[in-house]
């Protein structure tokens, strides 16, 4: 469970990665001076910014490379990345370092240990060892120099758990780790380790057939016995324990509609409290002070992460702080021991975010980089927040963007999001909202029913509502949005989204010819039946039972899953649509796409297909990202009428 | 007499290679010397010959096939056209034929004159062309025999795809003494044909897998890749795909009905007319008997 201690100061930093997650290296092909669509997806040169216990040094990774130093210092680069990406960094002690990468090519994990010497103004690296496997770095165990616990994925008959091991990196030979004696012996259940004080794994936490199971240690025995279960239909998320080890925090929906702040009695884990439930949004993390006591919790309003603390003095230190950033919301991607010098990023939706090493005391910010500096002279779009009440009784949310010249007719692009269960939109910095943006199209998204962050009801009401509930929700969001503000032009509508967000925009434009002029899809589903066939799918139970919950039954419920299918539904596809996949998606076969382009050309109807040879189910680098919508946008100009853009 | 006419017409229209083949002329380089112009000349008209004689001899077993064919002309010609096609074949005369004379012809020295050596380079041309008719000819054979089914086969549509290297890919029947086959190797490439199989239900298993020094397999057969072939039918079966990741290879199999009824449309029209075809991956799958009823309609006009 150490594991999640990390989890508050990531989040964020997890949260605006998806957002440009496709991006990839390769800047070759922008060579003009020109804003082009590969400024908006290429990857941003800084990332995983860590501090040291005492807040005196930084890494990260900038570019292809990972550095480490000071503003003072200069930042020296010490490792360089070939075809691989950085999955974590962590500093062990004051002056080491663990790397975690991943390599593209061989698909392998590494933990890499590099030894930092600070010599005046210089900085000496030393790459000390290696460790080809895949686990997590449980524990650096500061006090004891170069060793540290690291915990080691297993599988055994379908069952995963890991096994500790305290490793001394001095001598460990990179492919020898599993030499060494395991510490949690009779228990191989477990994934995730809590350890007491002196370093001794105390508590663990498993999941029995998918349900969160902790079990406790007896002191000076290696037995463990189970303590708790929960139940796998309710999220149950470790985050941390108090200092003195008796109580366990968790976010949790056990017994709440929304994603709670439990705080569990470790002794017995009976009767937990509710310390805070949000009456409309699930909690997404908890803040924890320096003395390990929880003190606040963060949660997403109007599609911005908001910190929200107990207590006033600590929510005005916040406050003084983010009063720096004016327009932008700050948030900790990381801190020092004490809490004292964070690593903060301030961010908008027109803004991708830059990074600053701040001394919270006396306010003091100095900026270690911005995420994609060459969009500084960029004028970038706004999003704003829309909220509209559902037949039955759901708030839904929705965000809209417009461009930053000064029109007064725009047309628009309604842009549903995919999953369709678990999955949201927010309102940060998004490289396709902005991108059709600075190509002066309004951009409406919609948290439809099922979206994540909303409540288990919230998500529930998705389920079997392909083509039904979810499109009235964004229907609806649309209408609003067109009453509320003029200069949307209700006669220049389009729609597109990739995955369920495809199958969105031609299953709306089947329902509503008159309201979309066109639809686009990338990646998307266009046959519900479709979606049980492939062989690891057939032959996972579990897998059909949860996608029959949520799509229906491709037996008893053949007919309604034509009815809902725009493949079996082609005949009603009165406007151009714009079909791109790739061959190699393992999500959503480009059999879908294929299906329906079949359909329509046979009946002459007006398709643009673009198969995309070797993409997967989201683009991989910029290329992918260039071709795509150097297809998409003459597809939007052909169709949305150019003279109101 | 009437079926001769017609044959000869639609040779004429298919391959036009013949008409080419003019009695060959072979003006003298005036570097050349007499000893020389004569072996080449003599080589060139006895290579070109025998690419004829070849072709001609590939004609006429390619005519006795295809009277076992219940297709009518136009479909037959649709066969021969994707024989031609797929072997290149007018592309191998030039390649084998006309191409080596015109070496003799223009490329020779005097230094280069090696009767042996040029007696050799020719076999070795002609047996090349030679594979190819053979190759033709096989594919049109093979493509003839599924015209006719014994009561207890079926036609399967078999596809694989390979990312990486696999070497030959065993298709077996599940449970009865069926037929056995394998397929490939692949190395990133695909493969796509229409066998047939005694009825019954069969799966995807074992991979070949050459080491350096070794050979080893790959088993799928416990990963339930499997397909069912009805008697008389045309038997969609899926696309088996198999990937390599480093030291490991996953299989699957996906369906891709609207990807392999439009190869099939392309490529077997005529067996897709003859047989119905069935869905022996996914029975309840409704998009192939959707497609085809819609495609029916269509073409009514409804």
């Amino acid at each position: 469970m150490n594991k999640y201690l990390n989890v508050t100061k990531i989040t964020f930093f997890l949260l605006i990665l998806s957002h440009f997650a496709i991006a990839s290296d390769e800047d070759k092909i922008n060579t003009e001076q020109e804003t082009t669509v590969v400024d908006f997806f290429k990857a941003s040169v800084i990332a995983d910014v860590v501090v040291n216990p005492s807040g005196k040094y930084i890494a990260y990774v900038k570019g292809n490379k990972i550095v480490v130093g000071n503003n003072k210092l200069k930042f020296h680069p010490f490792y360089t990345l070939k075809a691989m990406s950085v999955q974590e960094i962590t500093w062990i002690g004051e002056s080491n370092l663990i790397v975690e990468v991943f390599d593209r090519i061989t698909k392998s994990i590494s933990f890499e240990y590099f030894k930092m010497e600070f010599e005046g103004e210089n900085i000496i690296s030393t790459h000390m060892t290696s460790i080809y496997q895949r686990g997590y770095l449980l524990d650096p165990l500061i006090e004891e120099p170069n060793k540290i616990l690291f915990a080691i994925y297993k599988t055994k008959k379908e069952k995963s758990y890991t096994n500790v091991f305290k490793l001394d990196l001095q001598e460990i030979i990179a492919h020898q780790v599993q030499s060494v004696k395991k510490l949690n012996r009779s228990n191989s259940k477990s994934m995730y380790w809590m350890l007491d004080s002196q370093k001794n794994l105390t508590y663990s936490l498993g999941y029995i057939e998918e349900k969160p199971t902790i079990y406790k240690k007896a002191k000076k025995k290696r037995t463990w016995s189970q303590i708790f279960q929960g139940s796998k239909d309710n999220s149950f998320i470790p985050k941390a324990i108090s200092k003195d080890e008796s109580k366990l925090w968790v976010l949790s929906n056990e017994l709440t509609d929304k994603l709670a702040l439990l705080e569990y009695n470790l002794n017995n884990m009976l009767n937990p409290k509710i310390l805070f439930e949000h009456d409309k949004f699930d909690l997404k993390d908890i803040i924890i002070s320096p003395e390990q006591e929880v003190i606040g919790v963060i949660f997403l309003e109007k599609g911005l992460l908001k910190y929200k603390y107990f207590s006033k003095k600590q929510g005005d230190s916040h406050q003084l702080l983010q009063n720096k950033f004016p327009n932008q919301t700050i948030h900790t991607i990381g801190a020092n021991k004490d809490q004292s010098v964070q690593v903060i990023i301030a961010v908008s939706a027109n803004n991708p975010g830059s990074v600053y090493k701040c001394h919270v005391k006396n306010l003091d910010c100095e900026l270690i980089d911005s995420l994609k500096p060459w969009l500084s002279d960029v004028k970038l779009s706004e999003t704003t927040s829309l909220q509209v009440e559902s037949e039955e009784g759901f708030t839904i949310e929705g965000f809209l963007t417009l461009p930053s010249s000064n029109k007064k007719s725009y047309p628009l692009i309604v842009m549903p999001h995919g999953g369709p269960i678990g999955v949201s939109d927010y309102g940060y910095f998004d490289s396709h909202v902005q991108w059709l943006a600075y190509n002066n199209y309004a951009i409406l998204q919609v948290n439809y029913r099922g979206s994540s962050g909303y409540g288990k009801k919230f998500e529930a009401a998705g389920f079997k509502q392909w083509g039904r509930g979810i499109e009235n929700d964004i229907d609806n969001t649309l209408n609003y949005a067109l009453k509320s503000h003029p200069q949307l032009d209700p006669k220049n509508i389009c729609i597109f989204g990739s995955s369920y967000g495809g199958y969105s925009a031609l299953m709306s434009i089947i329902r509503n010819p008159k309201m979309y002029k066109c639809a686009a899809s990338f990646a998307g589903v266009s046959d519900l039946t479709l979606m049980f066939n492939k062989s690891s799918i057939k032959n996972n139970d579990e897998l059909t039972t949860l996608l029959k919950k949520i799509v229906g039954d491709p037996d008893s419920e053949q007919a309604e899953l034509m009815e809902y299918s725009p493949v079996y539904q082609f005949q009603k596809i009165k406007n151009p649509i714009f079909l791109a996949h790739g061959t190699k998606d393992n999500r959503v076969d480009v059999e879908h796409s294929w299906r329906l382009k079949k359909m329509l050309s046979m009946a002459n109807k007006d398709v643009k297909w673009l198969p995309m040879d070797g993409t997967k189910h989201g683009f991989q680098n910029t290329l992918e990202v260039k071709t795509f919508y150097d297809n998409l946008i003459p597809f939007f100009d052909k169709h949305l009428k150019t003279t109101s853009k | 007499m009437f079926l001769m006419i017609r044959w000869k017409i639609i040779f004429i229209l298919l391959i036009p290679i013949y008409s080419w083949s003019s009695t060959p002329y072979f003006l003298p380089k005036p570097e050349l010397s007499k000893k020389c112009h004569k072996v080449t000349k003599k080589l060139a008209t006895k290579h070109e010959e025998n690419g004829l004689l070849y072709f001609n001899q590939y004609q006429s077993k390619i005519k006795n096939i295809l009277k076992k064919s219940t297709a009518d002309q136009g479909s037959k010609q649709q066969i021969l056209n994707k024989a031609s096609s797929k072997y290149s074949l007018e592309s191998s005369f030039k390649k084998f034929v006309f191409d080596f004379v015109d070496v003799l012809k223009n490329d020779i020295t005097n230094e280069t004159c090696d009767r042996k050596n040029l007696e050799s380079l020719s076999e070795k041309s002609l047996k090349f062309y030679k594979e190819i008719l053979d190759r033709s000819k096989y594919y049109i054979e093979y493509r003839v025999e599924l015209e006719s089914l014994d009561a207890d086969e079926g036609l399967a549509i078999i596809s694989a795809y390979s990312y990486g290297y696999a070497g030959r890919i065993e298709i077996n029947p599940v449970k009865f003494m069926g037929d056995s086959m394998s397929i490939g190797p692949l190395n990133n490439s695909q493969y796509f044909r229409i066998a047939k199989l005694k009825a019954g239900e069969y799966q995807w298993g074992r991979i070949k897998v050459y080491g350096p020094m070794s050979l080893s397999y790959r088993d799928f057969s416990d990963a339930n890749l499997k397909f069912k072939i009805q008697p008389g039918k045309l038997n969609y079966t899926g696309v088996f795909i198999h990937e390599v990741m480093g030291m490991y290879a996953k299989a699957e199999i996906f369906d891709k009905a609207a990807v392999i009824t439009t190869m099939i449309e392309q490529d077997y029209p005529l067996l897709l007319n003859k047989y119905e075809l069935v869905n022996g991956l996914i029975e309840n799958d409704p998009f192939i008997n959707f497609y085809l009823t819609q495609k029916k309609k269509l073409k009514s006009g409804n």
